[in-house]
């Protein structure tokens, strides 16, 4: 039920807000009524024409290496997206701008986004085609009209462009986060290496950003593995700025207040000495010079010892 | 499994110069911090005299070498650089000279 009365809420939300996008974005690019009477006016004058434009448009397009990377061998693919490059032109002309149009014109940019399509020939060919089209009604109509149709099929065109490219945009930057996010994974590995004991060796540069990760995820794992001591050894850390040295002291001391004791081996002079300059209390703070050092004081905490076996 | 914890005794020359001085200090930490050295024995039986912003830079030293986990005791201190000293850090371990 409450799921349910979630959506009805959430829904018309959404739609509103999406409108209001578009309409700015209409106000943005200076689309008035009259662009888009003329607009649809010159799409009388063109769509009937539509083939011989795709046809000089392929023509241009087999010149290029995307053309075989994309259609090669596959006849099939290309009447489908010839189909579909159709139906862009009716609805460009058609020039509804609402949220079907929106939508269809983030598809386009998804689709382009998954085949990996360069923006160059994707923008080379939006500009051969506008070229195309301007020629053609060029000669159909007297010259203040041409030009008045020229000023409104190119707002429209690039309205429309704009939210293909936006949307790429958007799922390069999705993507990049998600990569950004598995690298943040993969760079905190927090693991139990005994009962009760657990290793966090850290590389690389430590950011603020990165500090914040390592605290979220190191907390997370004391909790499950009911982790009584945490060997973080900082070795490998190439560079640390002062506000990050200082996490790292913040994450011993929030671990203490799960009943874990931190163990830092590997601080190297350069961050001792930023921590000294800092003035910052150590002393609650468990240093060890190595990793081998940590681990035999962890094993003595929890009153253990590793033996060898007798021969 | 304990491996054997290696010691060193470093003897402190008199400064003479502040830049001097704390290059040495900086390469001392350096050279622990690269080798198996867990213990570090300074003595100061060759320093005579110690300015305050020496004394601070010793302080500074000494404590960056704990915080790297090393353990660290001072020995054959002069009294009066016990005085410089101890006026630069409350908590400060001086050990048995």
């Amino acid at each position: 039920m409450l799921t349910k009365l979630i959506l009805i809420v959430m829904v018309p939300r959404k739609r509103e807000l999406q409108m209001t996008d578009i309409k700015q974005l209409i106000t943005k690019f200076e689309v008035t009524t009259g662009d888009i009477k003329l607009v649809r006016k010159l799409g009388d004058l063109v769509m009937p024409e539509i083939d011989k434009h795709l046809d000089s448009f392929y023509s241009w397009m087999s010149d290029h290496p995307e053309y075989d990377h994309y259609f090669a061998n596959d006849q099939q693919r290309l009447q489908r997206v010839r189909k579909m490059q159709i139906a862009y032109w009716n609805s460009l002309f058609n020039a509804t701008l609402d949220e079907d149009w929106y939508e269809e014109r983030r598809n386009v940019g998804e689709v382009h986004a998954n085949i990996d399509l360069p923006n160059d020939i994707y923008f080379a060919g939006v500009s051969f085609s506008a070229q195309s089209i301007a020629n053609a009604y060029k000669n159909k109509a007297s010259s203040d009209q041409t030009h008045d149709f020229n000023i409104a099929f190119h707002k429209i065109l690039f309205l429309d462009s704009f939210i293909v490219i936006d949307r790429i945009s958007e799922i390069q930057k999705e993507k990049l986060n998600a990569s950004a996010q598995e690298l943040v994974e993969m760079s905190t590995p927090v693991t139990p290496i005994y009962q009760g004991i657990l290793l966090l060796p850290l590389l690389g540069i430590i950011d603020s950003g990165r500090a914040k990760e390592i605290m979220q995820r190191t907390l997370a794992a004391i909790s499950k593995y009911r982790a009584t001591v945490l060997l973080l050894d900082i070795s490998g850390v190439s560079v640390m700025d002062t506000q990050v040295a200082n996490q790292l002291l913040k994450i011993a001391g929030a671990t203490k207040f799960m009943g874990c004791q931190t163990m830092i081996s590997g601080l190297s002079p350069e961050i001792a000495q930023t921590l000294v300059e800092l003035g910052i209390n150590t002393g609650d703070i468990n240093t060890k010079a190595t990793l081998e050092d940590s681990f035999q004081a962890a094993l003595e905490k929890l009153n253990l010892n590793i033996t060898p076996h007798a021969l | 499994m304990r491996s054997e914890k290696r010691e060193l005794a470093y003897e402190l020359m008199q400064p003479y110069e502040m830049t001097n001085f704390k290059d040495e200090l900086s390469s001392l930490q350096e050279r622990i911090y690269l080798t198996d050295i867990h213990s570090v024995i300074i003595s100061l039986e060759q320093v005579q005299l110690l300015v305050v912003d020496e004394a601070l830079l010793l302080v500074k030293a000494v404590n960056s070498l704990r915080i790297m986990g090393r353990s660290v005791r001072l020995t054959k201190i002069q009294p009066s650089i016990a005085l410089v000293l101890n006026e630069c850090s409350d908590c400060f371990q001086i050990s048995d000279s």
